[in-house]
This record gives structure tokens, sequence and C-alpha cells, in this order.
């Protein structure tokens, strides 16, 4: 009996948790907010609203105020329409979330949100906020196709980051009463470690280290082209007469004369670093080597990566960086 | 977009500006009644803010609204003498959003400005409640509640807020006449009104003396208004029974004490007619009734034959009476109030007496007296003016011997003297005479420049008789009403003067509007809402009754605004339908398309996982977006080509 009895309250309890939660953890895309997960309450304009009422109607009811009976059931009627107008502005919501661009630690990450409407209904002043309460992003969707916004939240650390749970949430039309929804979509993306550093490379031959060898690597090299410009590339390296031409900011690209490898190691670090300072000067000596598009071979305890060069290495070398000690 | 931080958030110039459009809408009703340097200071703020709102300026130092709101407190006192009570209390919320809006820096100062705003609507109201005072609130609403949605999303363009108002106040509306017609009404206030709640009502007074009536005549509000069931009583029966006045003391004439018809009434006769009044207030305890009332729901009849309430009629009143014009009044009138109608102030007037003496010695018959009595007034070829000379002490013998000339009080008055003199009890009434027939609501309009004073003698076997000296002399005073007796150059207002034709119709309209108005709108209290719960066939209404029916009328409603925003499933049209059809077979082959990915994309995703088909999948792709995004009309030969398309890559998958 007492075993039946508990076991009911921890369903309960349970059922209780996912109806707030909706689904309990990340979700599949794209998440369409359906009708019985989106709460309302009134604001606190509202309750003000509320109060004026009161007051309306005591002064009606006392001067005999046909008018003001009048006014004062048009606002309460109005009120009540607003509480589903704002209801429905969030209710077939589809939001869909994608990973931005590469993102370093201690910088803003980027999630591209797709927000869309599974039953083609215009809607406004849609909130996104972080679960601290921060704005990030307040979009407007048309009634048919879809808004693309951007939401950025800053990566303290390096890993893997999600977006956590977000509020989508409305005032709109009139901001007397809030609707609102969780979500926690799942989506998510690998923070590199934060580029920091400015101990010179080492040659994979002589594996001394010589800061004239560094200079040595940008002096001997060879134009091989224009690729896109990437937030760690060095504004030396941008073609800027191409981008006073027509506004596209392209890199321009070198390959290494001398088929010498570089070699980033963390057992040649200073002693003195610790873990993350490590992995931030290897991050720091990869961005150069990728600006430069020199082969490169990273030695990290348990792992040897290259050498070699090209986007696939750096991205395999950065990623092996990002996941160093964690859930490896 | 890319703030991680909430911004400040800070009003945006186009909604400053809006919000000072919105407070002049709002304020401008104000300038109808309160002394105007308040309303200037009003407009001068918000200008003000409204020049600072269009350079984009910041609102100006705190320490600056002291003064100015010192300045506008002094205006109200100097205007009203104390910043206490309901006029100066209004002016003073009318300078309080002007303030309140030039200190506005953030979005919560716009919120309280808008609850300001709510409490001005509905601040007019108890000023004056008219259809123009509607219209206007309505407006000053509409602006409101766009204000609040642009406050939401400053980016959303004004015309789609202002539609957006509207489409929420629409919805709201259902409710709003639901809940105005059954919201149980209580009659009269739950608290004491202030004592200037009733200030300023002009009318017919308790007692008369001469010029109180023609004081009246060049005001053209409307006294009270008639509709009768069936036939409208002709120009000369129109008389509106008011105040019956015995008591003479040289310049004033009073009623004796009006307690109330002890007797039962008299029966009616002959011929009579249904009708209803509504009087508007004017701080008085009498009602009007056409001679002579029979049968009246409300008031009770004084001893004079005449409708009194127990308490001033402070509010625009309805009743239904009954009247009957040839009621013999009177016939067993007691001895002392007969003897009350002879007496005259001694050493008053000797001249007149003497001439009723006169009369008395060489005519027996009283009904002869008065017929000898009115043809001496004829005689004496007396003058009808608005604007009589001043009399001195003897005011009667002043206006049949010197002056000659006067309005109907003196008239009255002096023919209710000669009949005394001659020993017949003779009395004055006050009311109303004639009346305007509304061909717009079928009803008689009767305006203060209606007010008319006559008499009534006692005869032996015909009881009191009703005697107009005025029409006696002038008969042209009761068949064209005032404007026909009247010199050209007495002053009378617009609404007097009948002379211009189209204008006459307009005001007919105008004033019909206004009735129904007031009787549908403000006059709807508990005594209304009884009445219509009745003709819709509740015998017996409470307030049990009424709130089960707020309840059930105000849960259909909510019923209709949830199946009104309940999302709708929207089905796929046959071009959504044929390109799902191809996203599931691409599926079955372990490819499907990712939420976000365009159509192309996807078509070049595939393309590169199956190479042979790259061609067909593009232009499946391409003309799946082509029309789906396009302008160009989905037709029936756009399907039959997909759907061709779609059955060539099925095949050639197939094979």
């Amino acid at each position: 009996m007492r075993q039946a009895l508990s076991k009911l309250i921890a369903s309960l309890r349970q059922r209780s948790r996912r109806w707030m939660q909706r689904v309990p953890g990340p979700e599949a895309q794209p998440i369409v907010l359906p009708q019985r997960c989106v709460y309302v309450l009134p604001t606190t304009a509202g309750l003000g609203v509320a109060l004026v009422l009161a007051v309306m109607l005591l002064a009606a009811i006392n001067y005999n105020l046909s008018l003001g009976y009048a006014f004062t059931f048009l606002i309460a009627g109005t009120g009540v329409a607003h509480i589903l107008a704002t209801w429905r502005n969030l209710v077939g919501l589809s939001l869909s979330f994608q990973a931005g661009g590469e993102c370093f630690a201690g910088a803003a990450a980027a999630f591209r949100v797709m927000l869309g409407s599974a039953n083609k209904h215009a809607r406004h002043a849609i909130q996104i906020r972080a679960d601290d309460g921060t704005q990030l992003l307040m979009v407007d969707t048309a009634d048919s196709g879809s808004r693309y916004g951007q939401l950025e939240i800053p990566a303290l650390r390096r890993g893997c980051l999600r977006p956590g749970r977000l509020t989508i949430e409305t005032v709109f039309p009139l901001g007397w009463v809030r609707a609102w929804s969780y979500i926690e979509p799942d989506v998510s993306l690998l923070v590199y470690p934060q580029a920091l550093g400015d101990l010179p490379m080492l040659n994979a031959s002589s594996n001394d280290a010589r800061g004239s060898q560094r200079s040595r690597l940008f002096a001997e090299e060879e134009f091989a082209g224009l690729r896109d410009y990437r937030s760690s590339d060095s504004p030396s390296r941008i073609a800027w007469r191409r981008a006073a031409r027509d506004g596209s900011l392209l890199v321009k690209q070198f390959d290494a004369l001398d088929s010498e490898d570089w070699l980033l190691s963390w057992s040649h670090l200073p002693a003195a670093l610790d873990t993350e300072a490590r992995l931030s000067q290897l991050t720091q000596w990869l961005l150069q080597s990728r600006a430069a598009n020199a082969r490169v071979t990273l030695d990290m305890p348990g792992a040897r990566l290259g050498p070699d060069h090209g986007d696939a290495h750096y991205i395999a070398c950065l990623e092996h960086l990002a996941l160093f000690g964690g859930e490896a | 977009m890319n703030t991680l931080a909430t911004p400040a958030p800070r009003i945006p110039r186009t909604l400053a500006l809006q919000l000072c459009v919105q407070a002049a809408i709002t304020l401008w009703p104000y300038m109808l009644f309160q002394p105007w340097y308040v309303s200037a200071l009003a407009g001068l703020l918000v200008a003000w803010r409204s020049v600072l709102a269009w350079q984009d300026r910041t609102a100006p130092p705190s320490w600056l609204l002291v003064p100015l709101a010192s300045v506008g407190l002094a205006c109200i006192i100097l205007a009203y003498g104390n910043p206490v009570g309901r006029l100066p209390g209004l002016s003073l919320l009318c300078l309080l959003l002007p303030l309140k809006l030039l200190e506005t820096r953030n979005t919560r100062d716009v919120r309280a400005a808008l609850l300001l705003n709510f409490f001005l609507i509905v601040g007019m109201f108890l000023h004056e409640q008219s259809a123009m005072i509607g219209f206007a609130a309505a407006l000053a609403m509409i602006g409101s509640l766009a204000s609040a949605g642009r406050l939401q999303r400053a980016a959303l363009p004004i015309a789609d807020s202002v539609k957006q108002a509207l489409r929420l106040l629409a919805q709201g509306v259902p409710l709003m006449l639901a809940m105005f017609v059954l919201f149980p009404r209580v009659d009269g206030p739950l608290w004491g009104l202030p004592i200037d709640a009733d200030s300023g009502k002009t009318g017919l007074s308790d007692h008369m003396t001469m010029g109180s009536i023609s004081n009246l005549i060049p005001s053209g509000e409307i006294a009270f208004r008639a509709s009768f069931q069936g036939e409208i009583p002709r120009p000369a029966d129109r008389y509106w029974r008011g105040p019956v006045l015995t008591r003479f003391d040289g310049t004033d004439w009073k009623q004796i004490s009006s307690f109330p018809a002890a007797r039962p009434f008299p029966q009616p006769a002959g011929r009579a007619w249904q009708y209803t009044m509504t009087m508007e207030a004017h701080d008085q305890r009498w009602l009007l009734a056409l001679d002579f009332p029979t049968a009246s729901e409300s008031g009770r009849f004084t001893a004079d034959m005449a409708l009194a309430t127990t308490q001033p009629v402070r509010k625009r009143m309805r009743y239904t009476l009954q009247s009957s014009p040839d009621l013999m009044l009177g016939m067993d009138e007691l001895q002392w109030r007969l003897q009350a109608a002879t007496e005259l102030p001694a050493s008053f007037n000797p001249r007149t007496v003497a001439e009723g003496k006169q009369i008395s010695a060489s005519v027996p018959d009283a009904a002869d007296r008065v017929k000898a009595a009115i043809s001496f007034m004829q005689k004496s070829r007396l003058q009808y003016t608005l604007s009589p000379p001043s009399l001195g002490r003897d005011s009667i013998d002043d206006f049949l011997f010197t002056t000659r000339s006067g309005f109907c009080e003196h008239f009255a008055a002096a023919f209710v003297v000669l009949m005394r003199a001659t020993g017949v009890p003779a009395r004055v009434v006050t009311g109303y005479q004639g009346g305007e027939y509304n061909p717009v609501d079928s009803t008689l309009v009767i305006r203060q420049s209606d007010a008319h004073a006559w008499a009534e003698v006692w005869i032996a076997d015909r009881g009191w008789v009703r005697v107009d000296p005025t029409a006696a002399s002038f008969p042209t005073r009761i068949a064209d009403g005032v404007a026909g007796s009247l010199p050209e150059s007495d002053v009378l207002p617009m609404s007097v003067r009948n002379n211009v034709a189209w204008l006459r119709t307009l005001r007919y309209r105008w004033e019909a509007l206004g009735n129904t108005w007031n009787q549908w709108v403000l006059g709807y209290n508990a005594q209304r809402q009884m009445e219509l719960m009745q003709s819709l066939g509740i015998a017996n209404p409470d307030w049990k009754l009424l709130a089960s029916l707020m309840a059930s009328s105000a849960g259909l409603w909510l019923l209709w605004l949830v199946w009104r925003h309940f999302p709708k499933r929207v089905k796929p049209d046959a071009l959504d339908r044929n390109w799902q059809r191809f996203c599931r077979r691409m599926a079955r082959m372990g490819l499907p398309r990712e939420p976000w990915e365009s159509p192309t994309d996807y078509a070049r995703r595939l393309g590169i996982a199956k190479p042979q088909y790259s061609e067909l999948f593009d232009s499946i792709a391409e003309f799946y977006a082509t029309h789906r995004f396009g302008r160009t009309p989905v037709t029936a030969p756009v399907i039959a080509r997909q759907s061709a398309q779609l059955n060539e890559l099925f095949t050639r998958l197939r094979s």
C-alpha cells in the first residue's frame, strides 16, 4: 500500500516536471511549441491595468456613469482578447537551431535559429531569453516563410557548448500578459580553447625553439590563392585591394616554401604552464600555422596528429584541443 | 540582436511623438469645461515634449518639474479656489499627464503614462457623457492601445499598431455589450457624492418673482422630452404643469405647504394621454406633467395636483404618466385652501384691487367676473416682451396701469390679483407651454425657452379652471410659441427661432440621436434594466439571475474568442503534397531532408550522394521553390508538370 502511494507520488512528480519542461533533456528539431506548453500570466503592467479597471468600475457604480461601465467592460474584454492573442503568438511557432561558425573560449558562441510557423500565422516580438533572463533575440515572423536570427551565448570554457534551457516569450500585443514556454534544443557547438601565448614555435626537425625561426616561417612562402576571412586571421593578410573593389573580405594564402614541419608539442612547453595555458598556446600556434597554411604536427599526450596541412587537418587539431582531457 | 546584456529600454523617437499626439487626443475634451489657462498650460507642456521628441532630445531634468507642477497647482487654485473636488481633481489629472510625459525616459514611464490615460478617459465622463465625448473617448482608447502595442515592438508601423488595437477592441465589444446590459445596476451612490456634483442646473424654481421666468427664455437647453403612445396633444393643450403658487406677499409667489393629496384621485373622464417623460436634472423636488395628471408611477401628487418627488432630481429621470385634459379638478376643494387663494397682502396694488372691487360690484357671477377681468386686460393694450421695464413696490399696479409691458408671469400674476380682488379664488401655475415635435424620433421636445406661467380660478360647479391671460391677450403665444409673439428685436436662442429650414432638420436629427443616446446609454439604470428583462420574459430579475446570465454570456464570448484564436491546421496544397512525397521517397533511401535545409541545398546534397540523378533533383527542387515562393499562381498545369517530374524520377529509381 505504502509502496503504491510512493510510486504514485513519484510518478506525479515526474509527470509535473515533464509537463513544465516539455521533454526531459534536449529536444529533437524542429521544435514546434504545442498548445499545452505555452503558459500565460499577467505582467506587472497587466496588474496595474486590472487595478485601474477596479477603480473605474467603482467610480462608474458610484456616479452611475453609463459610459464608465461601457469603457471598463471594453478594456476588460480587450484584456481577455489580449491573453488569447499573446498565447496565440507563441503556439505553433517552430524553431530550428544550428551551430554557427567556429568559436573560441572567451568569445560569443553563435547559434543560428530559424523561426517558422506551423500554421501560417504572423508573429510579433518573439523574445528568446537565456535561463538567467538575458535577452538573446527579439524577432518578428511573417505569416509564411521563415525568419533567421542569431543567438550569441558567451562561451566561457572550451568544450561542448549547448544553449541549455531557453525561454521563448512574448508580451505582444499590449504588454499586459506574458506568454512563455521552455525549450532545450538539441544543438551543440564545440568551443575551441582560447588562443593565447607568445612562445616561439618549434621546428619539427631541429626541435629547438628560436625566435628567428618564427619569422622565417612567414618570410619564405609563396602566394597560393585567396580564401574567406576568419576571425583569427591577421589583418595584414587581408586582400585589401580586393576588399576595396567589391567589399568581399578575403585572405591571401601562402604555401610554405620549405617542406619544414612545425611541431606543436605539449611536452615541449614550459613546465610552469598549466593545462589551459598549454592548450591556449597550442591553439595560438595552430591558428598561426593555418594562416600560413603550413604543415604542422600536433603532438599531444596519447595522440599525434599530422604532419599535414589543409582545413580538415586544422579542424581536427582544434577539435582535439577543445576536447582534451574532458570526456576523452 | 548581438547584445548579450539587456539594453536600457529607452523609448524611440516615433513612440515619444506618438505619445504626445495621444495625450492631445485624450486631453482635448477637457478644454470644453476647464478654464482656458489650465488647458493652455497642458497644451504648452505637450507641445514642448513634442518638440523635444522631434529633435530626439531627452526629457528635461527632473528638478524642472517641481516649478512646473507648482505653476499648474497655482492655476487650479486660481480657477477653482481649492485643489480638492471633482472639477479641480480632473484638471489636476489633466496636468499630470503632460508632466508625466515630460519626465518619460524609459518604458516603465510610458506604462505609467498609459494608465494615467485610462483614468483621464473615464474622468471625462464625470463631467459629461454625451455621444461626442463617448466618441472622443473611443478615439483616445484606440490611441492608447496602439501606443501600448508600439511600446512592445517599436518596429511595428503605426498603421499596423492601430489595426491591432482595433482588432483587440472589436473582440472586446461583445463582452462590453453583454456586461453593460446585464451588470446589476445600483440606484444611488455607494458613498456620498461631492457637493458640486450637480451645480449649475437651470430650470424653474419653486417660487416666482417678476422676471424669474423671462430669465429662462434665452436658454435653448432642453428641459424634458415626452414621447406619447398614440395621439399627440394639440399645441393649445400642451400645458406642462409645474409648481402651483398660491401665497403672495406683494413681491414673491410661493407654494402653500405641498403635502400629499390625501383623497382618492379624481376619476379620469373623457380623453386621456399615455406618455413617457424624460426630465433633465434640475435639482428641484417637482416633476412636470401635462394638465391634469391622473396616474403616475413615480413621484406623488400634491394637493395642488402637481407631481413632486422626495429627493431632488439630480440625474436625468424617466417616468410614465397618464393625463386627462377634461378632468374636473378640485370640485371638493378644502375651505382653508380656497381662503388662501383669495388672500391679498394688505396695502399693496390699491388700483388693481379697486378695479377688482368695481368688477365684483357690477358682475355677480364668478364665471362672468373672469371674462370681465380678461376683457379689462385686453382693453389695457398690454405689450408682450422679454425685457419688461422694472417695476416699483406695487408691481401689479405698475404693470397694468403704467408700464403696460411684461412677460407671461406679469400677465398671470396681474390676473390672479385682479381675480382675488373680485373675490374669486385664483392661483398662479408655473410650468412650460408648447413643445416642438421632432419627426425623427416622434417626441415632443420642451426647452427652457418654453417656460410659462398661467392662472387657475375656482368656480363653484367646475372646480379649478385654467385661464391663460397671456394667450387671451396674445393668442399667437400659444399657436406659434414664444418666437411668434415677441418683437424681432428681442434676443432669442437659435433653437427657438425657426426660420432656417435645413438647420431645423439638422437639429431635429441631432436631438433625436441625443435622445436615443440618453434613453439607452446614459439612462440605462436599474429601472431600465428591470424593464428590459421583463420585456424579454423574465418576470422577476434579481441579481442572482443577472449574475448567472452574465456568467453564461461571458462564457459564450470566451468560447467564441478561443475558437477564433485556436490554431487551425493548415492543410498542405497539392504543390506541398508532391514535394513531401519527394522528400519521403528520398528519406526511404536514407537521405532525409534536414528541417533547416532549403530545397536547392537539399537537392545539391542529394546530387552529391546520387550523382546520376543530380539533374533531376535540381530541376524538381528549383521547380518547387520557384512556384512556392514566387508570385505566379499555382495552377493545375503546374501541378501536372510537377507530378510528371516526380514520376520520371520514381520510374528511373525503380528500374
